[in-house]
């Protein structure tokens, strides 16, 4: 089988849609018309209406994919502009992770066996609170489907930076460590750009939470596994 | 001749700026691009291999990025050195996840009957933790600023 230069069409059109919709993006400033989700419901609807298996897409994206691993090990960077920070607050971090951690599994487990979800959803939804890129390395250990745990981090995503000042403006939260911290745990890089719109202690705080959230739900993902396996 | 000779000179005097810029490009180019890719990449295979032989509870590329975390402590990578091409390539990482992200149309058929409740149980255990987690900060903060002043 000859080898065409052809066959690796979804890297440059994957290039070409992200280039266009971040142009987009940096004129009109929403968060659903954020690069990352334009590109990828154009791509799906594209794949869907002309019939193209994934597999074909994917001969030029898997290049791409490649390079997650290298993107993961780069956030040590901006983890040390922070690490200050992080040493001065070491215990409160880690504590609130591991309680954020567990309640996000815990409230999981509950409404997934109140709307009786099936256990490869379950186990695919486990990761949703840290960023995408440590959820596609972290799914591995769950033996989870890679797709439907980045739809669950990027739905918990886009509904923190859209409702979680609201709800936690409701919850009468007003300090801003506290906003921070939640909104990093709960919902990521998403809710960073939000908490950063609140002032830099949020944002910082919540850019700090990213990281330890992500450690420690990957820490927790083999345990969380074996338990929805055994229980679920 | 004192045309040619003036032509001359702006030709070679060109030429020699141009391979000063060149120079100058060629080394912006290895100090600020290729050694930050090759730090990265020693690093991630450090960590794969940790990873594999260690350590399987964490992902290679997790250990990794500690991994660096601690050179850059330490100083054996210089914080310089990586600042700008990291900048780049934090900003644009949600492009690396786009193939993985459109994977979703190959169980597409399968979880389309679940998306609703996946959507709700989402929105409503985003909205317990963000509660949690937001109440016990600031309980633990208002303590602490009352033990500081009392």
């Amino acid at each position: 089988m000859a080898m065409n230069i052809l066959d690796y069409w979804g890297l440059p059109l994957t290039l070409i849609l992200y280039g266009i919709f971040h142009v987009v993006h940096r004129r009109h400033r929403f968060i659903l018309l954020h690069p990352n989700i334009l590109s990828i419901l154009m791509l799906i609807i594209f794949l869907m209406t002309t019939d193209i298996p994934f597999s074909s897409y994917n001969e030029g994206g898997q290049y791409i994919t490649s390079i997650l691993g290298l993107c993961i090990v780069v956030l040590a960077v901006p983890m040390f502009e922070t690490v200050d920070l992080l040493l001065k607050n070491l215990r409160l971090m880690i504590v609130t992770s591991l309680i954020g951690v567990y309640t996000s599994f815990a409230s999981l487990l509950f409404l997934g066996s109140v709307f009786h979800l099936p256990k490869f959803i379950m186990l695919s939804l486990v990761p949703k609170s840290i960023t995408t890129a440590m959820a596609i390395e972290g799914i591995n250990l769950t033996g989870g489907e890679v797709s439907i745990a980045v739809l669950g981090v990027m739905v918990t995503g886009i509904s923190g930076a859209i409702i979680g000042r609201f709800v936690l403006t409701k919850t009468g939260v007003t300090d801003p460590i506290a906003r921070g911290c939640a909104l990093g745990m709960a919902s990521h890089v998403m809710g960073t750009s939000q908490a950063l719109e609140e002032g830099s202690i949020t944002g910082s705080f919540s850019a700090l939470s990213i990281p330890i959230t992500g450690i420690m739900t990957i820490l927790h993902l083999p345990l969380f596994a074996y338990l929805i396996n055994r229980w679920y | 001749m004192g045309i040619f000779k003036s032509m001359m000179n702006i030709i070679f005097y060109n030429n020699q700026m141009e391979l000063q810029l060149l120079k100058t490009r060629f080394w912006y180019l290895l100090k600020r691009i290729l050694l930050p890719i090759l730090i990265l990449i020693i690093h991630l295979e450090v960590g794969l291999h940790v990873s594999d032989l260690f350590l399987p509870v964490l992902p290679g590329p997790i250990i990794g990025m500690l991994l660096l975390l601690f050179s850059l402590r330490l100083r054996i990578v210089p914080y310089e050195w990586m600042k700008d091409f990291s900048a780049f390539l934090v900003r644009h990482i949600s492009f690396f996840l786009i193939p993985s992200s459109v994977s979703i149309v190959v169980v597409f058929a399968g979880i389309k009957g679940y998306l609703p409740r996946i959507m709700s149980i989402l929105l409503i255990s985003l909205i317990v933790v963000l509660m949690v987690i937001g109440r016990i900060v600031q309980g633990y903060e208002r303590k602490a600023d009352g033990n500081e002043h009392p």
